[in-house]
């Protein structure tokens, strides 16, 4: 009895340690991608790094019942993307940041008006998108992202995926040609 | 043509959208959430536990809740449009036991359980305070109740000595018989005449 009393202790520490690992593992594999979806509504690189980090710190409070790898970044991917539009409106509320004037354009972007412009009405369309759709776009976005992959991360059929795409791509385009138009 | 178009239109748009959301975190970004999550409490696991502790204890309430119903329900007066059903539990069909005449009576103090039927399926005991009554108020509904069953009714005036003598009606005392004059009725005056 007390044999089994004393080795307790010691199983408990190792399981804490088995998950401690797993969570550093999935911290490391998917940072990335929950950076991306908060830069994808935020468009800044800090405000996007806080709501990241939040998200993690979530889901290590929940990593016992997130410990698939799947699961995993369906969940952080749902909860970063939620915290972050959070975090958009907290800012549209205060005012206190003007968005569209702090975009910080990717380092491999052209430096040109042109291309910087042309970034910005980008983005423009996509926020204009509806939000089932724009979460598609912004996760088909990010490399590495196949139909089955976002399927996967939000959970739905792939059929559902390569729908809301087609839409959404339409309107983009429908709304890139508008705004070109009206700036000619 | 126009679909070959859409397609290169479509794989542009894409890689534009790559461009846009190929940003990276900085590179102490991972540190920063090691950092942060070390600070966090430690995940123990009781996440899940907790609803299922606050439903068990729910149904634990709930099952205490009905155990003590009954005893509840006999101190707390029924406000429901049904009343509940008393069956008391009498016995009616126990020997009246007539003490002599010179024996004072000395009223029964009936200390029976009565059960309360709140529900159709549920009883309750309730214990209900000594009713007194005297002996010969019982031996006069027993007799009322044995007339009624053989159709008999008697209201004479008891003329027994004792409850117990059998009452007889030529033992009935003797009425005088009372003469009546015989009445004249006469006609009114006519008011004609009066006036």
């Amino acid at each position: 009895m007390h044999e089994r009393a004393d080795r307790l202790p010691a199983t408990l520490v190792t399981h804490d340690e088995d998950l401690d690992r797993e969570f550093e593992t999935r911290l490391v594999e998917s940072s990335t991608l929950a950076y991306r979806v908060a830069f994808g509504v935020l468009r800044h690189r800090e405000d996007a790094e806080d709501v990241a980090q939040d998200a993690f710190a979530k889901a290590y409070r929940s990593f016992r019942q997130l410990r698939d790898r799947d699961r995993f970044r369906a969940w952080l991917v749902r909860m970063t993307w939620r915290m972050a539009l959070d975090r958009l409106r907290a800012n549209r509320r205060r005012g206190a940041r003007e968005l569209l004037v702090e975009i910080d354009p990717p380092a491999a972007a052209g430096d040109s008006i042109l291309t910087r412009e042309r970034e910005e009405r980008l983005w423009m369309a996509i926020d204009a998108l509806p939000e089932k759709l724009r979460l598609v776009v912004v996760l088909a976005g990010i490399e590495g992202h196949d139909m089955k992959e976002v399927a996967a991360l939000l959970d739905v059929p792939e059929g559902t995926v390569k729908s809301r795409l087609f839409v959404a791509r339409k309107q983009l385009r429908e709304q890139l040609s508008w705004m070109a138009a009206k700036t000619r | 043509m126009d679909g070959r178009k859409d397609t290169l239109n479509d794989t542009a748009l894409e890689q534009e959208i790559e461009a846009l959301l190929s940003v990276q975190p900085s590179p102490d970004f991972v540190a920063r959430v090691r950092s942060r999550v070390a600070e966090e409490p430690e995940s123990t696991g009781w996440g899940w536990r907790w609803p299922v502790a606050a439903v068990a204890t729910a149904v634990a309430v709930a099952a205490i809740g009905v155990a003590l119903w009954p005893s509840a329900e006999t101190t707390t007066p029924s406000t429901s449009a049904t009343p509940p059903r008393v069956a008391a539990r009498t016995d009616d069909r126990r020997p009246v036991i007539t003490p002599p005449p010179d024996v004072p009576i000395v009223a029964p103090v009936n200390r029976d359980v009565a059960r309360v039927v709140a529900a159709p399926s549920r009883m309750i005991e309730i214990s209900l305070p000594p009713v007194i009554i005297a002996e010969n108020e019982i031996r006069a509904f027993a007799t009322f109740v044995a007339d009624r069953r053989a159709t008999r009714f008697e209201f004479s005036p008891s003329i027994a000595r004792t409850v117990d003598d059998p009452i007889e009606l030529d033992k009935m005392l003797k009425v005088d018989a009372v003469a009546l004059e015989p009445l004249e009725i006469k006609p009114l005056v006519k008011v004609v005449e009066l006036e």
